[in-house]
């Protein structure tokens, strides 16, 4: 019988093979570990996009908005306050005077339900200011308003920074897809238009002016807030016959404007104007003797020299990337006026 | 050598076997059959703890997280994109949790910043927020990352934080590593004792040589007997006097130098 020889050489190969691979299984484990468990890196975060997703912006809106209408108890100084906690820039500052000017705090006690806000766009990018443009519709006045919404800071909640209300059959253009974002733009910066967004508003209150605007190119003059302050300026004209002159201007005031870049590489921007009415009394006129409303205002019925009424316009201007701009949207408020 | 190699590998082998065992049913026992991991610390603060996604988005399953103040406080905690939270918090003294540690499933924290934290809840950049007395949990989607988690407590400190994951397959995972621990564990034995039964077995009984008839004396030849009587093919030079048997094989280990006595070439030379 012969003996079996043993397999040295293909068994010690087999082993140093098998130390080999599970010395690298155990050395790779180190590597592997993560893929084991299912770790993986954390998704790099895409700043190029608007800051809140569309449920988040809309419950912003929809706060404020029942906020700034919820009615607000205390005196004049807490109903400040209370506005402030709501409301900045233009809008707080034509609230305050209307608060100022009815001598009670601005709001409704009404129940009806609040108008549900639509978010038209935000602002794009992760840094502040950063804004909310949203929409509403008063279905008692069938009337469509604008909101811009602004965060100054990170730790300062948004506030409403303006609400206009659009003229009829006026039309915003796109701003682009919603969780995108739309570019805030420096109002005072031509940003590829033919024009500054504050220069715009610049032509369009020069326009306006009475007895005689200066016409413009820029922007059209021939809408229905400007076409009614042109017939009301008008009528008063024609009211003081030889009694008096009336003359009007309008004032850009664009400390705390906001404009958007529209999808089309255009603007939209949310301004705003302060409207000074003069009316100068001829001396062949021994006085003038005031309207309610004014005489209220100013707490005297008649005037002998001069009168002067002071109205804030919120406007929004829309100028396509190319072309002559237009303002889809207007109000005015009377908020003081003196007279001697 | 060979029998070196695989005492060395089976050794290995064992102790590998042995710690990914430990491993396994150590990790089973404290996943449970859920997969639940849990993590938490105790950072008795007041000052906001940032949880950013490298720490909450690392995995696919959710993750809920759940936060207790002191008595009689309050939490709030809320989401938000990675780069708000970092602005909002600023450079506010807070503490930020960079990890975790599997050994002892705590959350790795480390304090930064200086002064006062702003009010929190007052920003406008939580994608999901919450406060209230007592503790508080929130549940972090994955879909929605990466956010970044702030918790501050109210009215107190906060007293723990505990980041909770479950994943089926970890436990899965544990039991099917303690199992190929315990093969690796069982081959290294096996390898470990088998040399033994192999060398005892290899040790052949060598094949007997015939011995040639011992002549009466060395160096003569019998004159009656004649020489190539046969068919011619017989030695004609003197036979040795003695054939020498080889020593009996011992378990002795081998050596490089000396012969192997299993080999039949070493016997017979």
């Amino acid at each position: 019988m012969t003996p079996r020889p043993l397999p040295t050489t293909r068994t010690l190969s087999r082993l140093v093979a098998s130390t080999t691979l599970l010395g690298a299984l155990v050395l790779a484990g180190c590597g592997t570990q993560d893929a084991l468990v299912g770790l993986h890196p954390a998704p790099a975060e895409q700043t190029a996009a608007a800051p809140l997703d569309a449920e988040g912006a809309t419950a912003v809106a929809a706060r404020l908005l029942a906020a700034k209408d919820a009615p607000v108890g205390g005196d004049a100084k807490a109903a400040k306050a209370a506005r402030a906690e709501v409301l900045t820039g233009d809008a707080l500052r034509v609230a305050d005077a209307q608060a100022t000017r009815a001598g009670t705090p601005a709001g409704t006690t009404e129940l009806a339900a609040e108008p549900q806000p639509t978010i038209v766009a935000q602002s794009q990018g992760r840094q502040w200011p950063r804004a909310i443009l949203a929409s509403t519709l008063d279905e008692a006045t069938n009337t469509q308003w604008l909101h811009a919404m602004v965060s100054d800071k990170p730790d300062q909640p948004f506030r409403i920074a303006s609400s206009v209300p659009m003229f009829g059959g006026a039309e915003l253009p796109a701003l682009g897809e919603q969780l995108a974002g739309a570019p805030l733009l420096d109002t005072a910066q031509k940003n590829g238009l033919a024009v500054s967004p504050a220069a715009a508003v610049k032509a369009y209150a020069a326009a306006l002016a009475q007895p005689k605007g200066k016409a413009t190119d820029v922007v059209a003059a021939d809408d229905q807030f400007a076409t009614s302050l042109k017939t009301a300026a008008a009528a008063q004209a024609k009211a003081l016959g030889k009694l008096g002159t009336l003359a009007q201007t309008h004032d850009p005031q664009l400390d705390d404007a906001i404009t958007f870049k529209l999808a089309d590489g255009g603007a939209v921007t949310f301004g705003l104007m302060k409207r000074t009415d003069t009316i100068s009394v001829k001396p062949t006129a021994k006085e003038l003797v005031l309207p309610a409303e004014y005489a209220k205002l100013l707490g005297k019925k008649k005037v002998t020299k001069s009168l002067v009424l002071n109205n804030l316009e919120p406007i929004v201007i829309v100028q396509p990337k190319t072309g002559q701009g237009r303002v889809i949207g207007a109000s005015d408020l009377l908020v003081s006026g003196r007279g001697r | 050598m060979a029998t070196i190699v695989k005492r060395v590998v089976g050794a290995l082998l064992a102790l590998v076997g042995l710690a990914i065992t430990a491993a396994g049913v150590w990790f089973a026992t404290q996943l449970g059959t859920s997969g639940t991991a849990e993590f938490a610390m105790h950072p008795a603060t007041t000052d906001p703890v940032v949880v950013g996604p490298e720490v909450l988005n690392r995995v696919d399953a959710d993750v809920v997280v759940t936060a207790t103040p002191t008595e009689g406080g309050s939490v709030f905690m809320a989401l938000a994109n990675p780069s708000d939270a970092t602005a909002v918090v600023g450079a506010s003294q807070h503490v930020t949790v960079t990890g975790v540690s599997v050994r002892d499933w705590a959350l790795l924290s480390r304090t930064t910043g200086t002064g006062t934290a702003p009010d929190l809840g007052a920003a406008d950049l939580w994608r999901q927020q919450d406060d209230a007395k007592g503790p508080v949990t929130l549940t972090v989607q994955q879909s929605e990352a990466p956010e970044t988690l702030v918790v501050k407590a109210e009215g107190g400190q906060l007293s723990s934080l505990t980041m909770e994951v479950t994943d089926k397959s970890w436990f899965v995972e544990a039991v099917v590593g303690a199992l190929i621990g315990l093969f690796l564990l069982v081959v290294g034995v096996v390898l470990l004792t088998a040399r033994r039964t192999r060398h005892h077995g290899d040790v052949a009984v060598q094949p007997v040589q015939p011995v040639p008839p011992v002549p009466d004396a060395a160096g003569t030849i019998d004159p009656d007997q004649p020489v190539g009587a046969g068919d011619g093919s017989e030695p004609t030079v003197p036979l040795p006097a003695t054939v020498v048997s080889p020593p009996e094989a011992t378990a002795a280990p081998d050596t490089t130098d000396s012969p192997d006595p299993h080999d039949p070439e070493e016997v017979t030379r």
